[in-house]
């Protein structure tokens, strides 16, 4: 997946599956992490993310172009109000897929550190959960076992907030 | 693998977990976004949630982070104080509210239904009532000034009682309820004078009481009078709007403006912020909120505020947030040390508008005299949730009721013109009604204004209907 926009600079990312990626510096450049890399002048040609599959990346790439492309909102007040709404629903569209993917993709943003990513994660781990019980909350989100409430604190816990249950 | 900046390495550590375990970090991210009643029941799902969401910092953080839409909420008052004694909406702060039934007074936190009744003040009712937070000692404060100027309290809710204050000055038994603005109580302070005949009101100070400090002090009010409209005013209210202390003026039937204080205690920084005409001679109106985030749709809006004339009664409203902050006294602060490198705090200007009915909570209806009948209202507005921030605009409250507002003696009910307002990047058309009750001092309902694509607005009124 590599994108061609003839003179700009390109950098190189290699997933953990050592697939790689060709991609526009400006899109590279929504990743603080990868920004501070190549600020510190310590990125090679090739920028391996051992720890992001291809899928993943792929994924983090689409979203990176999107927000590269759009204008920014610092940029210009009077920004295009169709363009904000454009990223919007590619923002929802983006956000449609399972939520396996939507953690590790939430994980490879907070490790590339690109904050409208993990807040966009966020929301979406947040909306999905919002109505879930606790059990269910559970199993999505692989909360360790040996972390549960005892009996006792867990009917402690219902009883303050019986109505928040109903 | 090429270096990596300092900042990323450290978060390698925790990609290696094979498990899609995600960070605590993170995990607070997403806990930071839900409104308290998921909170609450987040609380089972383990401990270090458990602890996480009890503890006072990340009361604190949400407190700061909007999480919910600007919407307007009906909450249930507790189920003790609904009867038949009329409760007053002393103000909201960080998602407490004060409320005050006869010579009772109350902190409530509608969102966890947790409420606290407040010792006997030693105050007479009728006695006016201020709340507000002290930022510096993390503290709730209520005020009371007695009818008569003579007596004046303070509560802390960390000390949990009430003190006597000293050398209270003199402030207008008809601003008695005091306005919190920049970590200090603000009162008016009026001098009666007579134009042909007639009374009125002149505004000569602004008395304020710090809350950190405990001291009083005076704040310049606006320069009103000079000009050649001052003989014109009716009746002046001092109030907030947004962080700004705001001082709203009515001239006789024809407008009203509408002044804030864009520095604090900068007398010069006064600034007229908006001229808003009236189409009718009836109604005063009352800044409760504003911002300039125009992206709420008119019909959005609309549509909460159909809801509210399903209610028949007089309403107080103020801005409120959502929040877990207990009425009770401050929670161990253990916690907190541990926790404070997750957060990152988030302040942003976003409130739930409260409404609350005024006279004799919600769910009274005439034929049902004293009877909690419907107390639950809670209105959500259907389909309003997703991504788009919502900031208030203009919100104005008519006030209405015996003190200022019946140019014909009575407690009639009043309807307000639909008007327009035109600012900076909003032009909006708000209408406005309020029945007035026999018996009932002040009776006030919401309008909110939108910016920019349109307006919209709320009457309330027994033959109520929304143009």
């Amino acid at each position: 997946m590599s994108t061609s926009s003839s003179s700009s600079k390109k950098i190189v990312l290699k997933s953990a599956d050592n697939e790689t990626f060709e991609i526009d510096e400006i899109v590279a450049l929504e990743s603080q992490a990868i920004k501070n890399m190549i600020e510190d002048e310590c990125a090679d040609n090739v920028i391996p993310l051992g720890n992001i599959d291809s899928k993943t990346l792929s994924k983090i790439i689409e979203y990176c172009k999107k927000h590269a492309e759009s204008p920014k909102k610092d940029d210009n007040a009077d920004i295009d109000e169709k363009a904000v709404e454009d990223l919007k629903s590619f923002d929802a569209e983006f956000a449609k897929v399972d939520m396996p993917l939507i953690q590790d993709i939430l994980m490879a943003a907070n490790f590339l550190n690109i904050d409208n990513l993990i807040g966009l994660m966020c929301r979406t781990i947040a909306d999905r959960i919002k109505g879930k019980t606790p059990e269910e909350i559970r199993k999505i989100l692989n909360i360790n076992k040996n972390d549960l409430l005892s009996p006792e604190q867990e009917a402690k816990a219902r009883e303050e907030n019986s109505w928040a249950f109903d | 693998m090429v270096q990596q900046s300092k900042k990323s390495s450290k978060r390698i550590d925790r990609q290696s977990i094979p498990s899609r375990l995600l960070p605590p970090d993170i995990i607070v991210e997403i806990l930071l976004r839900f409104p308290v009643e998921t909170l609450l029941r987040c609380k089972s799902v383990c401990t270090s949630w458990y602890t996480l969401i009890s503890s006072r910092y990340f009361i604190n953080s949400h407190v700061r982070l909007i999480f919910s839409l600007s919407r307007i909420r009906v909450y249930d008052l507790p189920r003790k104080l609904v009867s038949v004694v009329p409760v007053n909406l002393i103000g909201s702060c960080n998602g407490l509210l004060c409320i005050v039934q006869w010579d009772n007074s109350f902190l409530y936190n509608p969102s966890t239904r947790i409420y606290k009744r407040l010792p006997y003040s030693g105050l007479s009712a009728g006695a006016g009532y201020s709340f507000g937070y002290d930022e510096s000692s993390d503290d709730y404060k209520v005020v009371g000034l007695s009818c008569d100027n003579k007596v004046a309290k303070i509560y802390s809710l960390k000390t949990g009682r009430w003190k006597d204050m000293n050398d209270v000055p003199y402030i207008s038994p008809l601003c008695h309820s005091g306005t919190f603005s920049n970590g200090a109580f603000h009162w008016m302070v009026l001098e009666m004078v007579r134009k042909e005949r007639v009374p009125f009101f002149r505004v000569t100070n602004i008395v304020s009481f710090d809350l950190a400090t405990e001291t009083f002090g005076e704040v310049s009010p606006p320069r009103l009078y000079g000009d050649k409209y001052d003989r014109g005013i009716l009746f002046t209210k001092l109030t907030t709007l947004g962080e700004w202390l705001c001082v709203i003026v009515h001239y006789g039937g024809s407008r009203a403006h509408l002044w804030v204080m864009k520095v604090y205690g900068v007398k010069d920084s006064w600034t007229k912020l908006v001229s808003i005409p009236y189409y009718n001679k009836e109604g005063f109106y009352v800044p409760v909120s504003m911002s300039n985030d125009g992206t709420a749709t008119p019909e959005r809006i609309m549509r909460s505020f159909t809801q509210i004339q399903e209610f028949d009664e007089a309403f107080e409203a103020c801005t409120h947030v959502d929040s877990l902050v207990s009425p009770h006294s401050p929670l161990d602060s253990e916690q907190i040390e541990e926790l404070s490198s997750y957060f990152t705090i988030n302040r942003r200007n976003c409130y739930d508008l409260l409404v609350c009915t005024s006279r004799y909570g919600p769910g009274y209806r005439d034929s049902d005299y004293g009877v909690d009948v419907g107390g639950h209202h809670h209105i959500e507005e259907p389909g309003f949730k997703g991504t788009t921030r919502v900031g208030f605009d203009v919100i104005l409250t008519i006030c209405g009721g015996r003190l200022f507002s019946d140019p014909h003696g009575s407690d009639g009910c009043f309807t307000g013109p639909w008007f327009r307002i035109n600012y900076p990047g909003m032009m909006v058309d708000c209408g406005v009604s309020c029945d007035g009750h026999s018996g009932c001092t002040w009776s006030r309902v919401v309008l909110e204004v939108v910016s920019s694509s349109g307006g919209c607005g709320v009457r309330h009124s027994r033959d109520s209907s929304v143009e």
